[in-house]
């Protein structure tokens, strides 16, 4: 057994200046307010012993993931702890040392053994092993009861009171592993690589099932085409292709081709290109062959001969009309010298009209000025005589009115109707004159363009047309030349054409032959993929990955079967003590004693922990925030007495034991404290001013009272010891 | 398995539907069997494992037999007892699974009694437990053998293959 009797502190964490404790009575207590370097003096032994295994997310303490060692007001020198322990054969004195200021510095171990040997770096760690005994999982779970170990079993979430409980039990390695095992998602991605296969196999599969169908259709269509069954083959296709070869090669024969040159495929695989050369070939000679050549000058003529024909019939056919139409006119209206005659003949009356018109008006004049003097001048007393001679004339004015109404204004009226009439026929013979006029330039401009249009026949026809010649004649005789001539190069033709078109039935015979195989041929790669290496590395990869997963598989229920089993074994082993100490902290009246239980969760394969009381019923309901951090103070000093016999190290570390228990608790707490005292050194750390002073009334063994006063950045803690 | 081979089981299944298919496939997959040289073949129609196989040089196998066309194929208790039973007997307990897609072959998987649990298991567990050798002597019979009895089995069903099987046992 090793009993703790002295630690130096020098730049760990909260310490600045060196700092010395010495651990020579039964119980020693560090007191004072959070903050002053209770806790990083119980790291200082924690880390002396076990260095970065104390730090980091492997520890499974959330706090411990960014831990610094080196105090942060230190801009230089060596962080160093030293621990002292008394061993069964003297004094063993362990130092840790670490550079300030590198995060990931290297650290130096030193071990002093009794005999004065010294031993450094790993020779060191090992020895360190060799004298204690421990992991720090051990010593966790039974040597040193942490803060963060009783503020985890505090929660009310079940996973991370069951994290903390395992790491309580020193089990957090199987749970780290079995967590980073849950959150690879192996057989996820095994699933993703088996999916990516299976499209894989599902798009080869939807193109072989495109390839069928077009095969299918193709052969339905060459069977309906005449082709038989037994022609799908490589072997019949060249065949095939060689007759048409022959066929291009009499045809280019008969349509005159000089020096051509027959192609033959010899594999299959050139019967595309061979296809593709004859369509070019076929369509070549054709083009070049001088019947179709003569065939097609026949026909451009004829085309240029249709078109002047119609339009000189176009042309004629308005000429006739225009004349016609100006005939019909003439013969109703007469022609120019009429019309013009007629137009004088009314202009001359206009002007006989005008002259009785003058006549008459000057008379009607004088009527209507007498009548207007004898109405206006003259009194009436003086108009019974004549204005101009005086004569008698008793009724002058009445005779006048008379004479205007009677004779003058109806002779007047008589004369301009006639003359309206006149100048009427003069303005209809006037618009017959127009239109005549427009009659003749109508028939002007159709003569105009039967000329135009004969003088294109000519032009076609090459050859002058005499006024005596019908043009339409020449062009009618010039055409049935044309179509005799197209009728004898013709029958020439449609023998060739036959041919051609015998050629092109051929090979869009094999066209379809081609295509199937074609299709087959891919349908065949297709098939040819799921043989290849890669495929088949592929699957052996799947394989080895199954593989893999079910291995890890194995390896993640051993894990959980190991952890639960240890986990069974450590609560069954620290049963009793849990249960004795929990019943005499708490003196729950409804809890008779508890018991632990754990099991596997059969979905992560993690520990599971739940508690029951002894009359069976669920005490979870019931337990307050102090209840549980009695268990988990319960827990640590029943895991600690379970171990006693092996466990290497005299001392227990409790840091802040008392969070949430009452004044009753706290004394029971000091009562179970009294009597671990007698069997181990304990060292306790508390802010806790009531605890305290239980702990220096109510122990019984001396007791050295280290009193954490203040802390500084420049000094560190403030530390003065008392003895009690 | 060549897909035109596949299409000539599908048809078959179309045919007579999946579940007397489990039943043809078991049948012709016994066939399989002494084709590629294993003189005891025992392919059981109705109780305990579905086909035992053995050399003559004492190789022995007792195959549980699954068609399906997912990915998973269901073993019940029962399945796993008889297997169980049979290796008490030195044979060596196999699932042959044909997964009845396109490309897709026998695979043939010696999984430990121990890790098989009834319920639904994933084909891509049984990848682990290939018996490589096995499926590659299998499967090019298991082609053959379908290509030969094909349309046999399409116009008269099991029962040919019950035939087929009985006059085959009696030569041995």
């Amino acid at each position: 057994m090793f009993e703790l009797i002295r630690l130096r502190v020098c730049g760990f964490r909260g310490f600045v200046g060196e700092q010395e404790f010495s651990f020579d009575r039964p119980v020693t207590l560090l007191c004072g307010e959070n903050h002053r370097g209770k806790s990083s003096t119980l790291n200082a032994v924690e880390w002396c012993l076990f260095g970065d295994k104390c730090i980091g997310k492997k520890t499974g303490i959330r706090e411990r993931v960014d831990w610094e060692i080196a105090n942060r007001y230190l801009q230089e020198g060596e962080v160093a702890v030293t621990a002292e322990f008394k061993g069964p054969k003297g004094t063993y004195r362990i130092t840790r040392e670490q550079s300030v200021g590198r995060r990931r510095a290297a650290q130096k171990v030193t071990v002093l053994l009794p005999d004065g040997t010294q031993l450094q770096g790993d020779e060191a760690e090992n020895m360190l092993y060799v004298l204690f005994r421990s992991s720090f999982q051990d010593f966790m779970t039974a040597v040193y009861q942490h803060q963060e170990a009783i503020r985890a079993i505090l929660t009310q979430e079940p996973r991370e009171r069951n994290d903390a409980i395992d790491r309580l039990l020193g089990l957090s390695p199987y749970r780290e592993i079995l967590k980073g095992i849950i959150g690879a998602r192996l057989e996820e991605t095994l699933t993703n690589m088996e999916g990516r296969r299976e499209d894989f196999r599902k798009r080869c599969e939807q193109a072989i099932r495109t390839l069928d169908n077009l095969i299918r259709e193709e052969r339905g269509k060459a069977i309906a085409e005449g082709i038989p069954e037994e022609a799908f083959t490589e072997q019949e296709a060249l065949n095939r292709a060689a007759g048409i070869a022959e066929a291009v090669k009499y045809l280019a024969e008969e349509l005159g081709a000089v020096d051509f040159k027959a192609r033959v495929p010899v594999t299959f695989g050139e019967i595309a290109e061979f296809r593709e050369w004859v369509k070019t070939q076929t369509d070549r000679l054709w083009a070049q062959a001088p019947d179709v050549l003569k065939q097609e000058t026949l026909a451009a003529e004829q085309q240029k001969l249709v078109i002047p024909k119609g339009r000189y019939e176009e042309a004629k056919g308005a000429e006739t009309a225009a004349q016609a139409e100006k005939d019909k006119f003439v013969g109703q209206f007469g022609d120019e010298v009429a019309l013009v005659e007629a137009i004088e003949q009314q202009q001359r009356e206009i002007e006989q009209l005008d002259g009785q018109i003058r006549k008459t008006n000057a008379k009607a004049n004088l009527v209507r000025e007498a009548m207007r003097y004898l109405k206006e001048v003259v009194p009436d007393a003086e108009r019974g005589r004549c204005p101009l001679c005086g004569a008698d004339a008793p009724r002058l004015l009445a005779h006048l009115e008379t004479e205007w109404e009677q004779k003058v204004k109806s002779q007047v009226e008589e004369l301009e109707q006639q003359k309206r009439e006149r100048q009427s026929k003069l303005e209809d013979f006037d618009s017959l004159r127009d239109k005549l006029g427009t009659l003749e330039r109508n028939l002007k401009n159709a003569r105009s363009g039967c000329e135009d249009c004969l003088r294109a026949i000519a032009q076609t026809l090459r050859r002058e047309i005499g006024k005596e010649e019908d043009p339409l004649a020449l062009l009618s005789r010039r055409l049935e030349q044309i179509a005799r001539e197209q009728e004898s190069i013709g029958e020439a033709i449609s023998k060739k054409r036959a041919n051609i078109s015998d050629l092109y039935d051929k090979l869009g015979k094999l066209r379809t032959i081609d295509e199937i195989l074609v299709h087959q041929q891919k349908r065949a790669v297709i098939e040819r993929v799921w043989e290849t290496k890669e495929l088949l590395e592929l699957e052996e990869s799947l394989n080895e990955a199954s593989q893999f997963v079910e291995d890890v598989r194995a390896l993640r229920t051993a894990l959980a079967e190991a952890s639960l089993e240890e986990a069974e074994g450590k609560i069954h082993s620290a049963e009793s003590a849990l249960d004795k100490y929990f019943c005499s902290i708490v003196k729950h009246p409804a809890i008779p004693g508890l018991v632990m239980e754990v099991a596997e969760d059969s979905r992560t394969g993690l520990n599971s922990y739940s508690f029951k009381s002894k009359d069976g019923t669920d005490p979870t309901p019931i337990l307050s925030q102090g209840d549980l951090n009695c268990f988990a103070l319960s827990l640590f000093l029943g895991l600690s007495e379970a171990t006693a016999d092996t466990q290497r190290f005299a001392f227990l570390m409790l840091d802040d034991p008392t969070q949430s228990l009452g004044p009753e608790m706290k004394r029971e707490l000091v009562s179970v404290l009294e009597d671990i005292a007698n069997r181990r050194e304990l060292i306790i750390a508390t802010p806790d001013p009531e605890f305290k002073s239980l702990l220096t009334t109510h122990i019984t063994k001396t007791k050295a009272v280290y009193n954490f006063t203040g802390w500084t950045d420049k000094g560190g803690p403030q530390v003065t010891r008392t003895m009690s | 398995m060549n897909t035109s081979t596949f299409q000539r089981l599908q048809q078959i299944r179309d045919k007579f539907g999946p579940g007397i298919f489990g039943k043809i496939a078991q049948k012709l997959l016994a066939l399989a069997f002494y084709e590629a040289g294993f003189h005891h073949v025992v392919e059981r129609g109705v109780q305990g494992v579905d086909i035992d196989a053995a050399t003559e040089d004492a190789i022995r196998y007792t195959l549980e037999v699954k068609t399906t066309e997912g990915e998973s194929v269901p073993i019940s208790e029962e399945n796993i007892g008889a297997l169980k039973d049979r290796a008490k007997d030195g044979y060596t307990p196999v699932l042959a699974v044909l997964r009845m897609q396109m490309f897709e072959d026998w695979l043939f998987a010696a999984v430990p009694l121990n890790r098989l649990q009834p319920g639904s298991v994933a084909l891509s567990r049984l990848r682990s437990y290939r018996l490589s050798s096995l499926e590659a002597s299998i499967r090019p019979e298991f082609e053959r053998i379908v290509n030969e009895h094909w349309s046999s089995v399409l116009a008269r069903g099991e029962h040919y293959l019950i035939q087929t099987l009985g006059e085959i046992a009696k030569t041995r």
